[in-house]
């Protein structure tokens, strides 16, 4: 084997332009199918990342539409105290989200913008982290307490100690509602913000000065966390059984059906190029390794003349197949690295993409899939060339050299 | 935002609405003064719903307020490239009985609310400065050119830019492939470039030999790739059409398009070509023939 | 009990398929070549000489007839067997050498040994005995490309001769060497039959076909002259 394996190298650097150009061009196919690969499941695990890091597993809705666009959970504080009692639920927690305007700014010279208030129970394991000051939990005085992430910080100059004065957009057909004067306690960044993202959060209790009705409204979502002896299906199965109308979703069935139908494209797009790539990658080696041998032919069939086996051959021919598709797709390794994070950051660029997502995710299944499906490509490539060889009359082939 | 939301609260009242349907199967509908309404194709196979037919349609999810139409035709839905993978259950109704089955029943302003006002001008350059006439009279409405960029176009945008990536490194990829194939081509005859220089053809006159070959089959090279492209264009159209079920033209090979192909491929064809007949022509001509 | 020959075609025929019609290569030969035996083939250009050493050295089947090597009929055997039989029994000497340009000589004579499974100590003595034989020994670094068209002849000799065969088989090889290294190739053929092993020889050069101690003649795919 080892004597297959030095042939095939020397054969390969014989020609060092045209194996070079080979392996260039396996290393531009390699790290294009490896972002591709990174790209079909990135964002799936990148999103599945950021709703496990918020720490709930079950997600309660009144319908099955898309979260903050349907209906909302009514007499919310009877249906979360009714799941809470469940034995394989281990918290609940209410959350809504408004839409106000920024009524009073420290820099004057900005012009009003809009935030999105999320509000929850304050004494409940938040969904953001505190990167300064306090948390709800702590309270405020007399305004009611108030975190702001750093998009709204920065941009209105505000920190632990401000005032943000805010009005609910929330009225019924866009009727002017009282404005509310909120106390920063803290600043915190929030995991599904995107770049431009103006998030502030709240205590449910305050979404009433903000919201005509508030709370008899009901809440937008309840966050659950299971028991973890009995995991999160369990646990949606009980609440599922307690109150069938209510749509239970885990992170699993929410990131599956964002899978299916919002990252829809993505998925598409990786196969479509993946496939192509592919593709492009095999037919660059076989046509490299077809030229090869066909020059080579007086040379094999010497080499069969003097007693080579046909497997012996074939399994050269193989080797530098092998090698260089090897070559290629260790150094597209890096080169797909290098690019995912260049493609990454166009496409994170997307409006409302969640800053924390990433499309070009690495685990360890990616590579393994990359080896696979280039090692499928080298062989398959060098189907054609091995044929050749195989099948290459000795006799005709020496007289043919002579001759020619 | 609210535009998404309506529609949202409309696709989720057509299918508790349909399912109410389904449910009460055995209870028949009253059909009284129906008013009409039209279903998207898409809810009609999904549904097995048939003009004529009578369905009661809910804004709210327990299926209370629901009022009774009759199903008067299915349409076509405009295809929505940032909700192609989500079916098209949706369906059309007259604004009064929309407003009637969404409003709000103790808001008296409700059956005079509408999430948006479309408006034809006359003469439609001036959209910038009417928008701007309307934002000054009436404070609070956003009036917006249909051609200003919104969030739609930003991802779209986002999504060229990706594309346009991606076509840098499938080119870069297509350079090098185009590369090795002419090296290759131009070696097999090392021996043919060898003879020709001993009895005396310049290294010039060989390249533009070689030029003008590589030009042909870039040329040809170029045309079979477009028309590959436009055949390829139908069948991802086709396959993704059906695939989401939506009239969604995925793919599409504008004239553009073709020219940036032609103004890429030929060169790029013309200088793989030359870079690969000077690595041949730069050796000395015996050592061409002797190989 | 006498020995059976290295080699023997019995009725052979070769007919080629072509487009226009088929061409008879070789037409009801037959021919013993004996241990030891120095044979020289000649006859004008396509009579029918590299297709009966071809056929001889088991890399053609004829499309009628019998080849025996050592007794054992080759058209019996499988692809690898006869792979085997060439490694082993047969050398190879072509007109264009057929080196691999990648090996230095050295290399090219013992790959045909590592082929075989020759230990390395054997492979080394052999390869230097060879290389010592053909009067390369200080050229066994060198590549193809480094080499003369005489030593790269003789190179190919000593690859031909690395497994010990019985029978060296020879296609015109001085035919792209000129007088003086084609005669240091002669000499080598004849010291090669001298030392035992069967020589055939396919050539157009007198010089060579002078060495040979049987001289067949071949015109139109039939040997025409000389005892087969």
């Amino acid at each position: 084997m080892l004597r297959v394996l030095r042939l095939a190298w020397l054969t390969s650097v014989r020609q060092p332009g045209r194996t070079s150009i080979g392996v260039l061009g396996v290393v531009a196919v390699g790290a294009l199918l490896f972002d591709m690969l990174l790209l079909s499941r990135g964002l799936v695990l990148s999103f599945r990342d950021l709703l496990d890091r918020a720490g709930f597993d079950v997600r309660v809705l009144a319908t099955d539409a898309a979260p903050f666009t349907g209906p909302r959970i009514v007499e919310a504080d009877a249906v979360a105290a009714a799941i809470a009692a469940l034995p394989q639920v281990e918290a609940v927690v209410p959350v809504s989200i408004r839409e106000a305007d920024i009524v009073s700014e420290t820099a004057a010279s900005q012009p009003p913008g809009r935030v999105q208030f999320i509000a929850a129970d304050p004494q409940a394991r938040p969904m953001w982290t505190l990167v300064d000051g306090r948390d709800l939990s702590a309270g405020a005085g007399a305004n009611p307490p108030l975190v702001v992430n750093r998009t709204v910080a920065d941009r209105l100059s505000l920190s632990p100690g401000s005032t943000l004065t805010l009005r609910g957009a929330c009225g019924p057909d866009g009727s002017v509602l009282p404005p509310v004067a909120f106390a920063i306690v803290g600043v915190a960044g929030f995991p599904f913000d995107d770049a431009a993202a103006q998030t502030v959060a709240g205590r449910l209790s305050d979404i009433g000065r903000l919201c005509e009705g508030g709370m008899e409204l009901g809440v937008d979502m309840l966050l659950v966390r299971s028991n973890q002896r009995e995991g999160a299906g369990r646990a949606a199965a009980a609440i599922q059984a307690l109150l069938p109308p209510l749509h239970v979703v885990t992170n699993e069935e929410l990131v599956e059906r964002f899978s299916r139908v919002q990252f829809s494209y993505f998925r598409q797009i990786s196969f479509v190029l993946a496939t192509v790539t592919l593709f492009f990658g095999f037919l660059l080696i076989t046509v490299l390794l077809t030229a090869s041998v066909n020059q080579r032919l007086g040379e094999i069939a010497a080499l069969r003349a003097v007693g080579l086996s046909r497997t012996r051959v074939v399994a050269g021919v193989l080797c530098e197949s092998v090698m260089m598709v090897g070559a290629g797709a260790i150094l597209a390794v890096p080169v797909g690295l290098v690019l995912s994070v260049w493609l990454d950051d166009i496409l994170r660029a997307l409006p409302g993409i969640p800053s924390d997502v990433h499309f070009f995710v690495f685990e360890g299944r990616t590579l393994v899939a990359y080896t696979w499906l280039l090692g499928a490509a080298s062989v398959g490539a060098a189907l054609y060339p091995m044929r050749i060889v195989a099948t290459l009359p000795i006799a005709a082939t020496l007289r043919r050299e002579v001759v020619g | 935002m609210r535009r998404t939301r309506i529609w949202a609260l409309v696709a989720m009242a057509l299918s508790a609405a349909v399912a109410l349907t389904a449910a009460s199967a055995a209870q028949p509908i009253e059909a009284g003064e129906a008013p009409g309404v039209l279903v998207s194709r898409q809810l009609m196979e999904s549904r097995a719903l048939g003009i004529g037919d009578l369905v009661r349609l809910s804004a709210d999810p327990t299926g209370g307020r629901s009022r009774t139409f009759r199903i008067l035709g299915a349409y076509e839905p405009t295809p929505d490239p940032m909700r192609f993978a989500q079916p098209a259950l949706e369906a059309r109704l007259h604004l009064p009985d929309l407003l009637a089955l969404s409003g709000n029943p103790s808001d008296p302003s409700a059956s005079d609310t509408v999430s948006s006002i479309n408006v034809a001008l006359v003469n439609p350059a001036d959209a910038d400065a009417f928008a701007r006439d309307v934002s000054t009279r009436l404070p609070g409405t956003v009036a917006r050119p249909t051609s200003a960029p919104d969030d739609r176009a930003g991802t779209f945008l986002v999504i060229e830019r990706f594309h346009l990536a991606i076509a840098s490194v499938t080119m870069l990829g297509s350079a090098v492939f185009l590369l090795a194939l002419m090296m290759m081509l131009v070696d097999e005859r090392s021996d043919v470039v060898g003879t020709l220089r001993l009895i005396g053809f310049t290294r010039r006159r060989i390249l533009m030999q070689v030029l003008a070959e590589g030009t042909c089959i870039a040329a040809v090279g170029t045309a079979f790739g477009i028309g590959f492209a436009l055949i390829m264009q139908g069948a991802f159209n086709r396959f993704f059409q059906w695939r989401y079920d939506t009239a969604l033209v995925f793919l599409r090979i504008t004239p553009g398009v073709v020219a940036q192909s032609i103004l890429l491929a030929l060169p790029l064809g013309i200088a793989a070509s030359a870079i690969a007949s000077w690595t041949l022509l730069r050796r000395h001509p015996l050592a061409l023939v002797r190989r | 009990m006498t020995q059976p020959p290295i080699v023997e075609a019995r009725h052979v025929s070769r007919v080629f398929p072509m487009a226009a019609a088929p061409v008879t290569a070789l037409s009801d030969v037959s021919i013993r070549i004996e241990a030891g035996e120095y044979v020289a083939v000649v006859g004008p250009s396509g009579c029918g000489k590299s297709t009966l050493l071809h056929i001889l050295g088991c890399v053609d089947v004829p499309t009628s007839g019998d080849v025996l090597v050592q007794d054992r009929n080759v058209g019996s055997l499988s692809d690898a067997e006869r792979s085997r039989l060439r490694l082993r029994e047969i050398g190879f000497v072509f007109q264009r050498f057929f080196l691999l340009p990648m090996l230095t000589a050295w290399e090219n004579v013992e790959l045909p040994q590592a082929e075989a499974g020759v230990a390395r100590l054997d492979r080394r003595r052999r390869t230097a005995e060879l290389l010592e034989y053909v009067g390369l020994a200080s050229r066994a670094a060198h590549r193809p490309s480094e080499l003369s068209g005489g030593e790269m002849q003789r190179v190919a000799i000593a690859r031909a001769l690395a497994n010990r065969p019985r029978l060296l088989l020879a296609d015109e090889p001085t035919g792209e060497l000129d007088q003086r290294t084609g005669g240091h190739i002669i000499t080598l053929l004849d010291r090669l039959h001298e030392d035992g092993t069967a020589v055939v020889v396919v050539t157009h050069d007198v010089a060579v076909a002078a060495c040979a101690h049987r001289l067949l003649t071949m015109r139109d795919g039939q040997i025409v002259e000389g005892s087969s």
